[in-house]
């Protein structure tokens, strides 16, 4: 993971807690980012595709996205460019840190990134990867509410988001 | 490619609200059912994602827009939707969606027929590039599979 990658996601814990008066301690990474996801998904696994360790998820989809690289370029059939180098590199590094939540599902996008997306019952989270410092986040709720725009602008805390789709298992 | 490029997008409100338009799917654009069953659990919101603004560029469109094909043009065509989905892309499936469900989600449309592509339909954002990937899920979730897609041997 490169410093500017964890530059990006420390802005997104530094306005997730701004409001709050809490301490966020600098540098903190990916990892912190989804300290909190993390926390909650242990806790409730049901996703559309879980059905094996971390361990085993995370080393079956750090091959899926290296296998991207070969997609040449109108891969998806509508001219889509080739899935860039930042791109999957930024995807391999940021899979390491999603040890812990439920498996992903992950594809190549006609932008040429990565996309992880968590969907459960009304309710998606999408991260594409464009590069290693480029990551946008669209997510669509229960409620209707729905919104797109780059990671660092994102709009509620992660973790609100990461509640909403592992926690409650009633919706 | 539209040849001469288009210069702007002009929605063609005469397309009415019943029209059927498809969208290929690629296998890995769906969420297969992990039990291995070979159906298919849902569709990913990529699969109705606008093109790259590199990608608009090169192939002659005046911003980001998705290609979709008209439905009763290509029932015209004898192999139907399998008109879509020849040589290369067999093992793609087809997804139908109404042209209401697209304008619902702030969609223009414009009929911008192809040599090999004569059904050729855009979708064009009449709203934010953010407003239309926040449409994608919606999309999706509304999606009818006409053409189930080839499942890839390995996951």
């Amino acid at each position: 993971m490169t410093l500017a990658s964890q530059t990006n996601l420390r802005r997104v814990n530094n306005m997730s807690y701004a409001n709050r008066n809490d301490y966020e301690p600098q540098y903190v990474g990916q990892a912190s980012a989804f300290s909190h996801v993390r926390h909650v998904g242990q806790s409730s696994l049901t996703n559309d595709v879980n059905s094996n360790s971390d361990e085993q998820w995370v080393h079956d989809v750090t091959i899926q996205i290296k296998e991207y690289s070969s997609l040449e370029e109108g891969w998806d059939s509508y001219g889509a460019p080739p899935i860039s180098i930042g791109a999957i590199s930024g995807a391999t590094a940021i899979v390491q840190q999603l040890q812990g939540l439920p498996r992903p599902f992950v594809a190549p996008t006609s932008e040429g990134g990565v996309t992880f997306e968590w969907h459960r019952k009304g309710t998606n989270f999408a991260m594409e990867i464009l590069d290693v410092d480029d990551i946008e986040v669209t997510y669509n709720l229960l409620s209707g509410d729905s919104w797109s725009g780059a990671l660092t602008d994102l709009p509620i805390d992660a973790s609100q988001v990461a509640d909403l789709i592992f926690s409650d298992p009633s919706r | 490619m539209p040849d001469p490029p288009l210069e702007q997008f002009e929605d063609d409100e005469s397309l009415d609200g019943d029209e059927g338009l498809f969208r290929r799917l690629r296998p890995d654009w769906v969420v297969w059912d992990e039990n291995d069953t070979g159906k298919i659990s849902r569709v990913s919101g990529v699969a109705f994602q606008l093109q790259s603004v590199e990608a608009a560029e090169r192939l002659g469109y005046p911003g980001r827009c998705m290609s979709i094909a008209l439905e009763r043009t290509v029932m015209e065509d004898p192999r139907g939707v399998d008109a879509l989905v020849g040589g290369p892309l067999a093992t793609y499936g087809v997804a139908r969606v109404t042209a209401w469900q697209m304008r619902e989600q702030q969609f223009g449309l414009q009929i911008v027929p192809e040599l090999d592509e004569p059904w050729h339909v855009v979708a064009f954002p009449l709203d934010s590039i953010s407003r239309a990937k926040t449409a994608q899920t919606p999309l999706a979730e509304k999606c009818k599979i006409v053409r189930v897609p080839q499942r890839p041997a390995i996951l």
